[in-house]
């Protein structure tokens, strides 16, 4: 089994350790990922870039003006311009705050969520690892975030900052069960709990979204409230708090949560791609070409309910989750169970 | 629990549905239909302004008659008189600008008699030094073709009623314009036979005048004040409407 991620970098691995005459399996093992991490981070933070300037440009659009168009070719390198412009920024520290927990936060949020695409394969010969249960991991990795919202909200020791954190555990209490009650269904047609057995069962039968679209729609719902993205971003609320956990974080700190917020949206767009829209199937292209388009289609759909959508409250959320989510994820996973039992897939 | 049935329902339709609908509509009107989005990009592109717009203020020079008048009504106290060239050698008492303190309310302009002041649709004012907005009055001088003349000037009137003839505007006038007249067959006739002083009023040299309406602030019986009257079209005489007394005679024509 071929697969670019692995066996690019392990020939660097191997030229650079017979170049210095080294002959240890060991360190050309641990070279070998560590190019293949850094291969990896790369690809994850072009795609971010790209996906920060389409949700800036589109959302102009959507907002009947332009979105960045001076820094580069068509404003392309505003992202650029801004990250630098938060890299000269004063790293600040609030009084009182607790320095362990304000800046131990940053490095869960971020490890964590890049970590989430370590599991999400790409295409069926690019991939960083295929663990058996790879789907459960991402949902287990994507969770860790809101514990690290509360810890950053209370170690900031800014009222704003913990109502964000509070916040952001309630809506994960609403969002997190009827989604995790979705993908089972989408488990339970696919017979696995691996992504490229899922995608290679929607490639020999249908597109999950066509027999299980109750389920499409409720993961979307769910999964735009698990990256908080607008209509869901009920923990950083401007308009209420003033950013949310985010406020007391200022500079890089607050660029990588951004970006970090970016790459959640990526991972999360990847994951719906795979077990709804039949992830890198599809006619003519190459895998990961279907495997990009359709991750971009899906963001687009993500910044047009950003540009649509006012922001829910957080009683709404759990009503919505509740209410109206939990009974149609159960609904769908009868349908599956249904679709299953009877043998029609 | 509240009061469910006032409240209006709000269904997906309206909630998720139409809005996202609107605002695809947006996407395909600015994008796709070779529309172009509301916004104007603005160091490149400029919007056109009205022709009365507020910007930075211009002093025509040769209209400028010296009268204090924008220096006087500034709230800001950012004009300042000063003596200053022409550009031809001669020197004439003109406002210096401090643009700075400026806040655009226009109020010179309508105070100024000769529409000396007016205010351009110039509005690029930063500059990096807070000393290079202050003007000296050639420093802000502009062509009297970009500064049309926008009211007709305004000329004291009087109100003979009100008028005691104290020669307030006599003494305040700075151009020789007021020349105090006494009216003959107005002066009382004392008990020992002899008469008093002749009322006066004030007679007013048009030609003279250049419309600073000092001599309305000076008067103190409110008998003056400003209305706007042709420049072209000034007579140099006045009607003066006497009450009639007993023996005396009404409506005199005084010629100056």
């Amino acid at each position: 089994m071929l697969n670019y991620l692995y066996s690019i970098p392990n020939t660097i691995a191997t030229a650079i350790l017979s170049v210095l005459h080294i002959n240890l399996p060991q360190l050309n093992y641990l070279l070998t990922w560590v190019i293949a991490s850094i291969v990896l981070i790369v690809v994850v933070m072009v795609n971010v870039i790209i996906l920060i300037y389409v949700e800036r440009k589109l959302l102009g659009r959507f907002m009947d003006r332009r979105g960045p168009f001076v820094v580069g070719p068509a404003g392309f390198f505003q992202n650029f311009a801004d990250a630098f412009k938060f890299l000269v920024k004063e790293m600040i520290l609030p009084e009182n705050a607790d320095s362990l927990g304000f800046n131990s936060t940053l490095v869960i949020i971020v490890a964590s969520s890049l970590l989430i695409m370590t599991v999400v394969p790409q295409a069926p010969n690019f991939f960083f690892t295929d663990p058996e249960l790879s789907l459960l991991l991402a949902f287990a990795i994507f969770a860790i975030e809101p514990f690290a919202v509360v810890i950053a909200g209370w170690a900031s020791n800014n009222k704003y900052s913990l109502l964000g954190g509070f916040r952001s555990t309630a809506q994960m209490m609403s969002y997190e069960v009827p989604m995790l009650i979705t993908v089972v269904s989408v488990v339970v047609l696919a017979g696995s709990f691996n992504f490229r057995d899922i995608v290679n069962f929607q490639a020999g039968h249908v597109w999950f979204v066509v027999p299980l679209i109750i389920g499409f729609i409720v993961f979307l719902i769910s999964i735009v409230a698990e990256i908080e993205r607008i209509p869901f971003d009920t923990p950083d609320a401007e308009a209420e708090l003033v950013h949310g956990w985010m406020t007391e974080y200022a500079g890089i700190k607050f660029a990588l949560f951004q970006l970090t917020s970016y790459v959640r949206s990526f991972a999360g767009a990847a994951i719906m791609v795979l077990i709804f829209l039949g992830g890198w199937t599809g006619p003519f292209l190459p895998p990961v070409a279907w495997f990009y388009i359709k991750v971009y289609a899906v963001f687009v759909l993500f910044v047009w309910m950003r540009a649509s959508l006012p922001r829910v409250r957080i009683d709404q959320i759990l009503n919505l989750g509740w209410r109206s989510l939990l009974p149609l994820s159960l609904v769908n996973i009868l349908i599956a169970a249904l679709l299953r039992i009877s043998g029609v897939l | 629990m509240p009061d469910s049935k006032k409240k209006r329902r709000v269904g997906l339709l309206d909630y998720a549905f139409k809005p996202m609908w609107i605002s695809l509509r947006t996407l395909i009107r600015t994008s796709l239909a070779g529309g172009k989005p509301n916004t104007v990009l603005y160091p490149e592109e400029k919007l056109e302004l009205p022709d009365d717009f507020r910007g930075e203020l211009g002093l025509v020079m040769d209209r400028c008659v010296g009268c204090e008048s924008c220096a006087r009504v500034c709230p800001n106290k950012c004009l300042d008189m000063m003596e200053d060239d022409l550009g031809n050698g001669v020197s004439k008492w003109m406002p210096a600008l401090d643009l700075a303190q400026c806040m655009f309310c226009g109020l010179c302009v309508e105070a100024c008699p000769s529409t000396a002041l007016h205010m351009t649709n110039r509005y690029e004012t930063a500059t990096q030094d807070r000393n290079d907005k202050i003007f000296r009055p050639h420093e802000w001088a502009i062509k009297p073709e970009e500064a049309p003349d926008q009211h007709p000037l305004p000329y004291p009137e009087l109100y003979e009623i009100n008028c005691t003839g104290c020669g307030a505007c006599d003494r305040a006038c700075p151009h020789d314009v007021i020349d105090m007249m006494s009216i003959p067959g107005t002066a009382k006739k004392r008990p020992n036979g002899t008469f008093g002083p002749e009322k006066k009023i004030p007679l007013f040299d048009y030609e003279l005048c250049v419309s600073c309406a000092l001599c309305v602030d000076a008067c103190p019986f409110d008998a003056l004040e400003m209305l706007p009257r042709s420049t072209t079209a000034s007579d140099p005489v006045v009607q003066i409407d006497i009450q009639p007394r007993a023996g005396q005679q009404s409506n005199q024509e005084v010629s100056v």
